[in-house]
């Protein structure tokens, strides 16, 4: 009995599955005869065997709903939202029923009454406004409608219980029709109408196979598709007998062949390479027999291991119409490319993430249909749910039609958490910022609702989805909608890896995360780069991170000439891309991965290791530890950026380029604004004066400079010299040729080391340095001051303190370096709260502002000064890029003491010397 | 552990590890290895001297002497490996020299003495008099209980 219980359990799982399907159907078509009759056959098989094996409670919460069921399928009721939810909920109540019956091995105690009361009633209900034909129906709804719930019992299973007992034949014995006919008369009476012959018996035939002849799974067998099920009325008996090469076979079997198996492809694989390096005419025929068996095999065993993906979606239509009922959201759940195989291990795990995902579209994604019309789109919903095959993976993408990811929200809920800091974000892209919903403790849910949003999810599923080796981003786009993208291996037993090696030893890294190896060398199409001290790889338009294996794996680190010379791997992990640094590439392999000793299980580097076909044994790389430890570095450099903040600010500002060769390979970058002139010189017009180059330039002399020492200036030809002209000062930067005037959004990629250059950034693929415009004229300035620039020693300790403030970059860049060489200390901020915040906190002897600035404008920022206690007297020097004419007016309201023009440098330190007590001694008198 | 209690005669596997005797209960032992090759793994403590593919499984090579406290050695000096098996994975111990198995009765057991090194005192708990040394009796599952060290 144990045993027919046990199959009986796992039966009735799958079909309840079907049926949870097939009724969510039922409701959006509520007339197809088609889909209806398979509910009620699966149901009606539910209620046979059950009765059959004395399994009272389900039979009769079975039965209740069957006669609902019955009423629908006869027209006598409509296929109403209302029946439909009240049979899904007594299909729930059958699943607790069967999983406590896994449990337990018999039914719980209690009982059932409430539900069988309502299912009684609301057959009633619809009976009262049906009107006729309640003579004619069946014996039993009848009975439960008038004595409750409990005669409904006593009414109904002897009943069936008797026929079958009576009908059932031992093993041997056919089936006769006949005697199948007579079941039928007593079992369902109601029946005999509206389904035809051969559904009808194939349907009794099930619930008698079932017990008997143990056949499997009467209800996989079942039709889902509309379009089988017609196929079984041309077919006769087909169905019955279709499932009967099935067993079922206990998992453990099954995983022991497949391990075994493994290991079998591996000693082939040593074979094989054993068999390359001798050469014996003997061994090789059976040789290559036993390969081309054991592939065989592989494939066979595999086989029995991969199911459709659709097994893992057979809940979502019921989910997602709950979901939607619950919402009051009106969705659309499409699946497509249902019959992708996968592994059933992989499949179970990713069961639960895929669920968590689909109710995080129906709940965040998709917005109610008023939402919806205001945005002008259809009040349905979609949810698409794709799998296909991708390169030995599986791509499952779970896109919504909804309002997208808020990127600010992200950002909001990025810094609120402490996930990311202000300036990291401001390095990242949109793409970038959304993955952070994959970070423990993030949910941008607003409104937390029972269906998700309780800080615990996106960390998990992405977790979940890494154990199996496999990644999941997302891509969003405002008011669009989302995708989630997973990619999972086709299977966890056998995994495809690329063999690299590193510090003298062979590493495996997996295929799934390896995009394309590049080849680097100095000087050749590709070489690593060092942007401040950070190894990248410039790769069509991107700048890609570069780890060193070696040196993640602690050996002794290799001269750096020939750290530049190997290979890059290019990876993709999770939405991020990094190169991989490794001296040799080999090949791919198939491997079984083997768990880790727990001797070793402390090293997060590895993830696994095996054996490959040579017999070595080798480590298999986690790629998701290179991601962490790129993280590591990227906080480095997000530290040093931070130091300097203000000078290094990114903004999203599109700026004009001036981009020009000088000194190196490198192309240079200068921004527009800052340069005065173009001008080409005669070489013979450059003269030496003192040790500084200087040039006749309109009647004057004009220094010209290069960008680093011992770079020369030619002495005969035309020069192409750039003028930058601030005051009464100009200065020429000498350079070799000019490219191209750009417009692009000015970010900085990498800082860089030279002190002339603000950093590296990429225009048009192409990396540029960006010249420090302001450094250079500042040098430029000690020079024509024939100031001994080693001599010259700020002396910081008593030099007065100014805060500038100031939204430009690029002003910053600028004047910082002129303010500091004329001895201030100088501390730059990008806006005027956060000035006033310092403000509360440290001393300054003076304030330079600009007046133009977002958010607070530089005279509100001069007023909110003054009523800072003990700021009262504080000086504040203003400049702006306009000249209005009652600008000293302005300046008296705010309590300014200047406003300069922004070009006027020699100006602005007047001021400023002017306007603080004589007692500081200031350079550059 | 309940091996001692649960049988008055045990056998145990005598090696030499820096000059000492030790014994290992034969229970876990799996064999004994005279050569081996093996493949280094970068980042792993210091008495972790490799894996080796021992035929189809993958076995981790364990300094044992290290372990007890003889610092890390030459490896020519470590020619002999025992393998041991616990919980599913395989290692091996190398150490100088095998030799004898040994059954000890149960009451010739003793427990450690106070004065021995506190490396000692983690990895075993008793030992044997013989006749011309003292055999410190080691405990293969307090050796590589990873978890815990």
């Amino acid at each position: 009995m144990d045993d027919l219980i046990a199959e009986f359990v796992a039966e009735t799982e799958d079909s309840l599955g079907d049926l949870d399907v097939q009724l969510v159907r039922l409701e959006q078509s509520p007339d197809d005869k088609q889909i209806l009759g398979n509910i009620f056959r699966i149901m009606h098989t539910i209620k046979g065997t059950c009765g059959f094996l004395g399994l009272m409670r389900l039979a009769t919460v079975a039965h209740a709903s069957e006669n609902i069921l019955d009423k629908i399928r006869h027209g006598e009721m409509p296929a109403t939202p209302a029946a439909i939810s009240l049979i899904l909920e007594s299909l729930d109540r059958i699943k607790s029923l069967i999983s406590s019956l896994q449990e337990l091995g018999t039914e719980p105690e209690g009982d059932d009454k409430e539900l069988i009361v309502r299912l009684a009633n609301f057959c009633d209900s619809q009976e009262a406004h049906g009107g006729a034909g309640i003579e004619a129906h069946s014996q039993e709804s009848s009975v439960s409608t008038e004595a409750g719930a409990e005669s409904a019992e006593d009414a109904y299973i002897p009943d069936p219980l008797q026929a079958l007992f009576d009908a059932a034949p031992g093993p041997d014995d056919d089936f006769p029709v006949p005697t199948l006919e007579e079941i039928s008369d007593k079992t369902e009476a109601a029946a005999e109408e509206s389904i035809s012959a051969e559904a009808k018996e194939s349907a009794i035939q099930e619930a008698l196979n079932l017990p008997v002849a143990k056949a499997p799974a009467p209800a996989a067998k079942a039709p889902v598709e509309g379009g089988d099920a017609s196929a079984d009325k041309q077919g006769g008996h087909a169905a019955p007998n279709a499932g009967g090469g099935l067993i079922r076979v206990n998992l453990s079997v099954l995983e022991s062949l497949m391990q075994m198996v493994s290991e079998l492809v591996l000693t082939r694989n040593q074979l094989l390479q054993l068999m390359r390096t001798r050469e014996d005419e003997q061994l090789a025929g059976p040789m290559q027999r036993l390969n081309y068996i054991t592939s065989e095999l592989q494939d066979s065993v595999m086989k029995t291991r991969m199911q459709p993906i659709s097994n893992a979606w057979t809940k979502f239509p019921r989910l997602v119409r709950d979901l939607a009922v619950e919402l009051g959201k009106k969705i659309d759940l499409r699946m497509e490319g249902e019959e992708t195989e996968l592994d059933r291990q992989v499949l179970e795990m990713i069961k639960d993430p895929l669920t968590h995902m689909v109710r995080n579209s129906a709940d965040h994604g998709l917005e109610t249909p008023d939402k919806r019309r205001a945005a002008g789109k259809p009040e349905t919903g979609t949810i698409n749910l794709r799998a296909y095959h991708e390169g030995g993976h599986i791509i499952i993408e779970i896109t919504d039609d909804g309002a997208g990811i808020a990127i600010d929200r992200v950002k909001e809920k990025c810094l609120s958490n402490g996930l990311a800091t202000e300036s990291q974000l401001e390095q990242m892209t949109d793409q970038q910022i959304v993955q952070h919903i994959f970070m423990p403790g993030f949910s941008t849910a607003e409104k937390v609702t029972s269906v998700s949003g309780r800080g615990v999810g996106m960390d998990v599923v992405r977790s979940n989805i890494e154990k199996i080796g496999g990644t999941v981003e997302v891509r969003t786009r405002s008011g669009k909608g989302s995708t989630f993208l997973i990619k999972i291996p086709l299977t966890l037993a056998i995994v495809s890896v690329l063999i690299v090696e590193s510090a003298k030893g062979r590493f495996a890294v997996p295929q799934l995360n390896v995009n394309e190896i590049v080849r680097v060398a100095p000087n050749a199409e590709y070489e690593i780069e060092k942007l401040n001290d950070i190894p990248v790889l410039r790769l069509r338009e991107q700048l890609l991170p570069v780890l060193y294996l070696d040196k993640l794996l602690g050996s002794p680190s290799s001269s750096s000439a020939d750290r530049d010379h190997g290979f890059v791997t290019v990876c993709k992990i999770g939405g991020q891309r990094l190169g991989l640094m490794v001296d040799k590439v080999y090949d791919t392999e198939e491997i079984v991965v083997k768990p880790m000793s727990p001797a070793l299980r402390n090293i997060p580097l590895y993830s696994g290791s095996t054996i490959l076909g040579d017999g070595s044994v080798v480590l298999i790389i986690d790629p998701n530890t290179l991601v962490r430890q790129l993280g590591l570095v990227g906080e480095m450099k997000n530290e040093a950026m931070n130091h300097e903040e203000a000078k290094y600010l990114a903004q999203e500002k599109t700026s004009r380029f001036l981009i020009f060769m000088a000194a190196d390979e490198m192309p240079k970058a200068v921004s527009l604004d800052l340069v005065s002139r173009l001008e080409e010189i005669e070489a013979s017009d450059v003269q030496t004066v003192s040790g500084a180059t200087v040039l006749q330039y309109r009647g004057g002399l004009m220094r010209l400079i290069t960008l680093h020492d011992g770079y020369s200036i030619p002495t005969e030809g035309i020069l192409e010299v750039i003028v930058f002209q601030y005051g009464e000062h100009a200065v020429g930067l000498y350079i070799e040729e000019i490219r191209d005037i750009v417009d692009f959004v000015y970010e900085i990629k990498m800082p860089s080391k030279a002190e002339w250059s603000l950093g590296s950034t990429i225009i048009h693929g192409e990396t540029a340095e960006v010249v420090d415009v302001g450094y250079l004229i500042s040098q430029a300035m000690f020079q024509a001051t024939a100031m001994d620039v080693d001599e010259y020693k700020p002396d910081t300790t008593h030099s007065p303190r100014v805060l500038l403030v100031e939204d430009s970059p690029f002003f910053i860049q600028l004047v910082v370096p002129v303010l500091e060489s004329a001895g201030y200390q100088v501390t730059a901020l990008s806006n005027a709260k956060k000035a006033l915040k310092l403000l509360q906190k440290e001393k300054f002897d003076l304030i330079v502002t600009d007046i133009e600035m977002p958010e607070m404008g530089g005279l509100e920022f001069a007023l909110l000064v003054r009523e800072i206690p003990g700021l009262e007297q504080l000086p504040i020097v203003a400049f702006t890029s306009k000249t209005e004419r009652n600008i000293g007016e302005i300046a008296k309201q705010s309590g300014i003491y200047a406003i300069i023009s922004k070009t006027d440098r020699e100006g602005l330190l007047r001021s400023m010397r002017e306007c603080l007590p004589e007692s500081e001694g200031v350079y550059l008198s | 552990m309940s091996k001692l209690s649960s049988s008055s005669k045990e056998a145990w596997l005598i090696v030499k590890i820096a000059g000492h005797s030790f014994a290992l209960s034969v229970m876990e032992v799996q064999g004994v290895l005279r050569q081996f090759e093996c493949t280094p793994v970068p980042l792993a403590s210091t008495e972790i001297i490799g894996t080796m593919n021992l035929r189809g499984r993958i076995v981790t090579m364990v300094d044992i002497g290290y372990r007890l406290g003889f610092g890390s050695r030459n490896l020519d000096y470590l020619k002999m490996g025992v393998v041991v098996e616990v919980d599913g994975f395989l290692y091996c111990f190398l150490v100088d020299e095998v030799g004898d198995v040994m059954v000890i009765p149960q009451e010739e057991i003793h427990p450690l003495p106070g004065n021995v090194g506190s490396e000692l005192k983690r990895y075993a708990s008793n030992v044997h008099r013989m006749d011309d040394c003292l055999l410190v009796l080691l405990d293969t599952f307090k050796l590589l209980d990873y978890e815990n060290i």
